[in-house]
């Protein structure tokens, strides 16, 4: 009884305060929408769509003849003219200099110069020890121009496998295999972005809520006036976790309703991919635990949040590839058990079996942060 | 400059650093972003360095036989049409597909006698950013060698034509933009925090009934935002070389400029935020989704030329994006006409000033009415 009227008083609170109510239920509901609009193509093979847009200025020193004109129409097309679908926007200029300057001022992403002995290529074909024409490239170190440059050397490369292949006799079939992944499965950016919303909210209210909510208690005498009354410190500790577990309850429902709303894959709405989710809320909020343990102060735990909260999500995997990291930052992805939450997540999702791993490091977190903050605890509470 | 405003520039000044919190989200937490994203983004990720993919290849003995090879011989061949990416040779296909699937190697490829060659991706997504590039290197390598192209019928040099005064890469271009999205937060959320404190704690009304006017509270306690922001500023440009030995050369006094208008920008900005939304948290709230959205569309950590047409053209309304500009320009990453570089320095100071003064005016009147 004592437990259900102070866990009301708390909810009561929580649901009149705008912070919580906007950082836990509707930030990551704003953040899933956002970001599938954002980033809705990527990976489902319509990265040379036109939702891209570079511009590629062409530049041909002397008009070519025969086969290397064909061949330089070729390459041009390759990359995809806007005008067809793709996402390269063709500029022909008139002058090398027009070129440079035009990507200089940003108007191109990329200036591609065919050299005036392109038409040393049909000589190429018939002998071989004819030196290659040099196309050249011109680019930026911005991210788009790079990107720009990229494509056109892959279009380059695959145009001369095209010439070996046609002069070769021999004939490779090349069969592309994606393990892990069944035939019918196409990526979905929705599904991939789906366990990061869940574990960042899982993050916000186990390394925020959580330990800030008790240190706020603590530090401004609130747990010495509540202790006064029948109400004891495991009371009280109880009433924190159960608040903030139903917090969470009320986010993750949330952003299951926007998930089937939005046509997430019908695997996260399986029992097993629920009960992981629970593990993960589990480990989480023990870790939440463990960080009052190691910081009481207010500020000192508000500080440490933050900066556990985005190490935690940003080198956990949630949103970027963080595997090729240098080792420098590598070894927290290593221990970091959102890592393994993330990858279990996602492996359930694409119907790959969990691993070890994706139990054994959560696990090892919460006996970990559950030892520390037992041993802690009458410290923690200030009853020291 | 009377007394008066020397005083309050001294107590603000006094306040902000005996307030650690502030000291900390305005100086240090920049450079947590820094280091992060700098390693995350610049240093070995291959989404901006494309030739240091592993890959792993096994040849069936069949393949070998047939064409006459042993092992040794194709195996030394082969590397040489992958470099400069790594290849681990493979004694059969089940170790391979361990090897793709545990993420030991990018890609893995089998030729079997058949003539097929079959190309292993893992289809974790969290490869789904590398794998086009993943994809164009493996298999245009493996199909060099095997239809026995060592030279190039068309040869391909690229230039990178530096516009600015230093000979830059992306990882300039990266921490210019994180040095950018530092100074966009430390104005807004400053002014944010401090004005939304002094209001909760009565501050503002408290100095209401002296003879401080409400132009020089605003710039007084402005003023050290500015200077903390630039401290921040400073610490990064440092960390910047020493960390990833950046290749910047920095026009200082123009840096001042671009700070100094940048920041009075935002801070108006985060000005406007309270005096529209009126509660400290809603305020904070709004200006960290403003943020989250800056972030991703400022062209930062991907090309905005990735971003769908139908809302690129938010890239080019917020300021981010122009700021970043600026610095890079400053930065000697690249080069800005001087027009155009003046041109946005006025128009950030100018509607900062301008809206400094309008909204410190306005959330001076609100404070009295409450």
């Amino acid at each position: 009884m004592k437990i259900k009227s102070l866990l009301s008083i708390f909810l009561k609170e929580d649901f009149r305060n705008f912070i919580v109510i906007f950082w836990t239920f509707v930030f990551p509901l704003i953040f899933f929408l956002f970001f599938t609009s954002l980033f809705g193509n990527i990976g489902n093979g319509s990265e040379n769509s036109s939702d891209m847009e570079f511009r590629a200025g062409i530049y041909f020193e002397k008009p070519p003849t025969g086969l290397a004109k064909e061949i330089s129409q070729g390459l041009v097309t390759g990359l995809g003219d806007k005008n067809s679908g793709g996402p390269f926007e063709n500029i022909y200029v008139s002058s090398f200099d027009e070129g440079i300057q035009l990507i200089k001022d940003k108007k191109l992403e990329i200036f591609i110069v065919f050299p005036e002995n392109l038409d040393m290529l049909n000589l190429k074909v018939v002998l071989s020890s004819v030196p290659a024409p040099v196309v050249k490239s011109y680019y930026r170190s911005d991210s788009g121009s790079d990107f720009a440059r990229k494509i056109f050397k892959s279009v380059l490369d695959s145009v001369n496998v095209e010439f070996y292949k046609r002069i070769s006799s021999a004939e490779y079939t090349l069969e592309v295999q994606e393990l892990n992944k069944k035939a019918s499965d196409t990526f979905s950016y929705k599904d991939y972005l789906f366990p990061s919303v869940l574990l960042m909210s899982i993050l916000t209210v186990s390394i925020f809520n959580t330990p800030l909510s008790l240190a706020y208690s603590i530090e401004k005498g609130i747990t010495k006036k509540i202790f006064t009354t029948p109400i004891r410190s495991g009371h009280f500790l109880t009433v924190v976790i159960l608040e903030n577990l139903i917090l969470l309850g009320i986010s993750i429902l949330l952003i299951y309703i926007e998930g089937k709303l939005m046509g997430v894959s019908p695997k996260a709405f399986s029992a097993k991919y629920i009960a992981y989710l629970f593990m993960n809320v589990i480990t989480l909020i023990s870790v939440g635990l463990l960080m009052l343990s190691v910081f009481r102060k207010l500020s000192a735990v508000n500080v440490a949040a933050n900066i556990l909260y985005q190490l935690m999500m940003f080198l956990g995997g949630l949103f970027f590839d963080v595997s090729h990291t240098p080792m420098i930052i590598r070894w927290f992805v290593y221990i970091n058990p959102v890592s393994y939450m993330a990858q279990g997540l996602r492996n359930i999702i694409n119907g790959m079996p969990l691993g070890f791993l994706n139990y054994f490091v959560p696990l090892v977190w919460i006996g970990a942060c559950i030892i520390i903050f037992s041993l802690n605890f009458k410290k923690v509470m200030n009853y020291e | 400059m009377n007394n008066r405003f020397l005083n309050l520039v001294k107590f603000f000044f006094l306040e902000t650093f005996k307030n650690k919190s502030e000291v900390f989200y305005t100086m240090f937490f920049p450079v947590i972003f820094l280091l992060l994203f700098g390693f995350i983004f610049g240093l070995g990720d291959t989404q901006h360095q494309e030739e240091n993919f592993e890959y792993g290849l096994v040849f069936s003995s069949g393949y070998l036989s047939d064409t006459n090879q042993s092992s040794e011989s194709a195996y030394d061949t082969v590397k040489a049409f992958f470099d400069p990416n790594k290849l681990d040779i493979y004694a059969d296909n089940e170790s391979l597909k361990n090897a793709v699937l545990s993420s030991k190697v990018d890609a893995g490829i089998i030729v079997d006698e058949t003539s097929k060659v079959k190309v292993l991706y893992n289809s974790d997504p969290a490869n789904m950013q590398k794998i086009t590039w993943i994809k164009f290197a493996g298999e245009n390598a493996i199909k060099r060698f095997l239809y026995g192209a060592k030279k190039d019928y068309l040869s391909l040099s690229s230039e990178n034509i530096g516009t600015g005064r230093v000979e830059s890469n992306q990882m300039d271009f990266l921490l210019t933009g994180i040095i950018a999205i530092s100074i966009l937060s430390g104005g807004m959320f400053s002014v944010i925090n401090t004005f939304g404190r002094y209001k909760k704690l009565g501050v503002i009304k408290k100095f209401m009934v002296t003879p401080i006017k409400s132009n020089e509270f605003v710039i007084a306690s402005s003023f050290n935002k500015i200077l903390l922001n630039f401290f921040s500023i400073v610490i990064i440009i440092i960390l910047g070389k020493v960390i990833y030995h950046m290749n910047y050369s920095f026009d200082w006094p123009m840096l001042i400029i671009v700070c100094l208008s940048s920041t009075l920008g935002m801070m108006a900005f985060g000005i406007l935020l309270m005096v529209l939304f009126k509660e400290l948290e809603v305020a904070q709230s709004a200006a960290s989704i403003l943020m989250t959205v800056m972030m991703f569309f400022a062209g930062i950590y991907f090309p905005i030329n990735i971003i769908p047409g139908y809302i690129r053209w938010v890239s080019y309304i917020l300021p981010i994006k122009y700021v970043a500009d600026l610095l890079r320009h400053v930065a000697g990453v690249e080069s800005m006409n001087i027009t155009t570089f003046w041109l946005i320095n006025i128009i950030m100071a100018a509607s900062g000033i301008i809206l400094l003064s309008l909204t410190s005016r306005q959330l001076m009147k609100d404070q009295a009415r409450n």
